[in-house]
């Protein structure tokens, strides 16, 4: 059985002779990170930042990656931009601070990159804080009455 | 101080949310050059770190070193920064002067004794007791010394006072000295450039923030993490020194297509610094991509190792004026070792006494 | 005295005193030999110009004659790579070429980067050979003395801490491009005193040799 034209997204790649060995050595390395994600359940990331490419390097990779069906925003201290890209499981995470200047830009390999899922304390948190106003709510009628 | 707020508690305060702690901590790791899978531990370690205290003092400096850690700063990673330290004096950014300045300064080492961390920048002149540098009529050296006594930490921001840098050069009028050679016994965190970048600055600082601790440092006390690795190993320009092609004058062929610029002076295979990755103005450019030979600024006596324009090989002193000398050295030893050969040759012929046959016959 | 104290010195101080000794003992040792002379050769010349032949057999000589060959062919081998190789290391590697540059004015063009590599690979092997050969047949190991060993020794560490310096192996580079250069002011220094000198005699030798030959009508 012919598996392929049941997974929707299509990945259309440049051609290779187009790619720098940069470019090339990156994605090789995403695609041993997807492996261990599938082997191991263990997430990886690559800090563009911190790495020698020549310049265009980083758009012409952004642009071989392309953009998935999950897009996000964060608004904290400044923007942060996610996507996930054409490959499922490998995202683009961009953090700018609040005049729109890139701080870090990271390229993550993970079901849902960890700034995105909402942190345990907070949810604990927001639980508590419901129910302290559910509680004013219910309680409001009672304390009218009894003035 | 134990009442004191944590870093995060400061943050919720200020309305700061988890994801933008996270956030910033991924900003950090990156930052301090480490894998981004840290940034969640490098939260916690925040979680827990107080405030401490900043000294900064500055000496024979021309406060491009400070004008480089706030100018070129996103402001927000500043802010932060600044909210995780408490700069208790730094005579170019507090706004007490005079007397005023020096109490802060006192204050501040009484109430965080052997807690405080001492950045110093510029170099301290030596020389007829150190009087060609004063503050508050404090000689660099004294204050120094006061200072340094009760830090916890000490960090040399930028080349002068981590190794002399320009006040050190060749003829050195001043006497100027790097900390380290004031303070011998003391540990210090060397983060050099001129100026350095400022993410390797506050890098070095959130690490010892983040961590309680100095980053590992190499033989001459610059953190690995920034100064690990070579300019030219990191160059993008790399490919072309190993294909052979390289400018050859700063508005050639080679120049216009961003070749090698070794044989311009570059000193990126002796230097050691981030420049190449962390690069300037917000990662915009650094030297070596505007198209200028690195001048190897992070490394000691940058200043008297030669052009900054000529090749790395070339000698940084004139061999000639040593050779010349030896040539005419070397022929006249030779001539004279030469004649007196000759003559000893000379000497053995005449003092020669002939073997003749009568001389074989009467010996048999 | 840290590492880049340590460079600037090899560098400087360091080569212009190392340049010098060769120097001084280039001269020295050449001036030396001429002015003890030749004894007058009285014989009735066989050839107008014997002074040619000298020049030819400066040539020839380089030729390897076709009787040698037979005999070990690898160590043979090794012979001419070592120096044919040591010849493109010194005069066609880009950061030699300037450094030559820098202190005589003369400039010409270099090899790509990974072909030197590749030759210093080569060269590094030569060496080893001939080491071999030295050390395991009985016959040469004898005939050597602490000269042979020692000239062996000098030529192959500039050799190997360049390789090293290049790929970063090891140590730190600075540390590596100061224990290099230390290594080529060792070959500098040894070179006039020890059978290195062929360098230089060679030329003088083979003149000598083919000028002689070629008066007496032998074909050399």
């Amino acid at each position: 059985m012919n598996t392929f034209p049941g997974i929707g997204v299509q990945v259309n790649f440049a051609p290779a002779d187009r790619l720098s060995d940069n470019v090339l050595a990156l994605l090789h390395e995403i695609a041993g990170l997807l492996e261990r994600l599938v082997d191991t359940g263990e997430s990886g990331s690559i800090d563009l930042r911190g790495l020698p490419l020549l310049p265009g390097e980083r758009d012409a990779l952004k642009t071989v990656l392309g953009e998935g069906e999950v897009r996000a925003t964060l608004d904290a201290l400044g923007e942060t931009a996610i996507h996930e890209t054409r490959l499922a499981g490998v995202w683009w995470v961009s953090h700018c601070d609040r005049n729109g200047e890139q701080i870090a830009e990271f390229i993550e390999v993970t079901r849902v990159p960890v700034i995105l899922q909402s942190d345990s304390r907070d949810v604990r948190d927001a639980g508590e804080v419901l129910r302290a106003q559910l509680a004013e709510w219910t309680a409001l009628p009672d304390a009218e009455e009894e003035a | 101080m134990d009442d004191e707020p944590t870093l995060t508690q400061r943050l919720r305060q200020q309305g700061i949310s988890r994801r933008s702690f996270l956030k910033y901590c991924a900003g950090l790791a990156s930052m301090m050059a480490l894998p981004p899978a840290l940034a969640p531990k490098i939260a916690e370690a925040l979680e827990r770190a107080r405030r401490p205290a900043v000294i900064w003092l500055s000496f024979q400096e021309c406060t491009a070193c400070t004008e480089s850690l706030t100018r070129s700063f996103s402001p927000t990673i500043e802010n932060l920064i600044f909210n995780v330290i408490s700069l208790d004096y730094h005579h170019t950014l507090q706004a007490a002067s005079g007397t005023h300045a020096e109490e802060a300064r006192r204050q501040s080492m009484a109430q965080n004794k052997g807690r405080y961390i001492l950045v110093v920048d510029g170099s301290i002149p030596v020389r007829d007791g150190g009087v060609y540098s004063t503050i508050a009529g404090i000689s660099n050296l004294d204050m120094l010394r006061e200072t340094a006594a009760d830090a916890a930490a000490i960090v040399s921001v930028g080349t002068c006072a981590s190794y002399g840098g320009l006040p050190h050069a060749r003829p050195n009028p001043t006497g100027a000295v790097p900390v380290s050679e004031i303070l011998p016994e003391r540990t210090i965190v060397h983060v050099p450039g001129c100026p350095p970048i400022p993410v390797v600055i506050s890098g070095v600082i959130a690490h010892v923030l983040t961590f309680g601790k100095l980053p590992e440092l190499d033989d001459i006390g610059r953190p690995k993490m920034f100064y690990g690795q070579t300019i030219h190993d990191r160059c993008y320009r790399r490919p072309f020194y190993d294909r052979n092609l390289f400018a050859e004058s700063f508005d050639d062929e080679g120049a216009r297509q961003g070749w090698c610029l070794y044989k311009l002076g570059c000193k990126g295979p002796t230097t050691r610094n981030a420049c190449a990755t962390e690069k300037w103005n917000q990662g915009t450019s650094f030297p070596i991509q505007s198209g200028h030979p690195c001048l190897g600024c992070s490394e000691p006596d940058f200043w008297d190792a030669g052009s900054f324009y000529q090749a790395l090989t070339a000698p940084p002193v004139d061999v000639s004026k040593w050779v010349a000398p030896a040539v005419a050295t070397g022929v006249v030893a030779g001539a004279a070792i030469g004649l007196a050969n000759r003559l000893r040759r000379a000497k053995a012929a005449r003092a020669r006494q002939p073997l003749t046959a009568d001389d074989v016959k009467t010996e048999d | 005295m840290n590492t880049m104290e340590m460079l600037a010195w090899v560098r400087g101080p360091g080569l212009a005193l190392s340049l010098s000794v060769l120097v001084i003992g280039v001269s020295v040792r050449l001036l030396e030999m001429f002015l003890l002379g030749r004894r007058p050769d009285l014989s009735e010349p066989r050839v107008a110009h014997s002074g040619w032949y000298g020049l030819r057999t400066m040539v020839t000589r380089s030729v390897p004659p076709s009787s040698c060959a037979r005999y070990r062919l690898p160590a043979f081998l090794a012979g001419y790579a070592f120096h044919i190789g040591l010849f493109l290391i010194v005069f066609f590697f880009v950061p030699h070429i300037l450094l030559i540059e820098a202190i005589t004015g003369f400039s010409w063009t270099g090899l790509n980067a990974w072909l030197i590599d590749g030759v210093t690979l080569i060269t590094l092997m030569a060496l080893l050979l001939v080491f071999w050969y030295r050390i395991s047949d009985p016959v040469r190991r004898f005939l050597s003395n602490f000269n042979d060993w020692y000239a062996l020794l000098v030529t192959f560490l500039p050799v190997l801490s360049g390789y090293l310096a290049y790929h970063r192996l090891l140590l730190d580079y600075n540390t590596l491009l100061v224990i290099h250069i230390l290594s080529v002011e060792l070959l500098l220094v040894s070179l006039p005193f020890t059978k290195l000198m062929h360098a230089f005699t060679l030329w003088f030798s083979r003149w000598y040799n083919g000028q002689m030959a070629g008066r007496k009508g032998v074909k050399a």
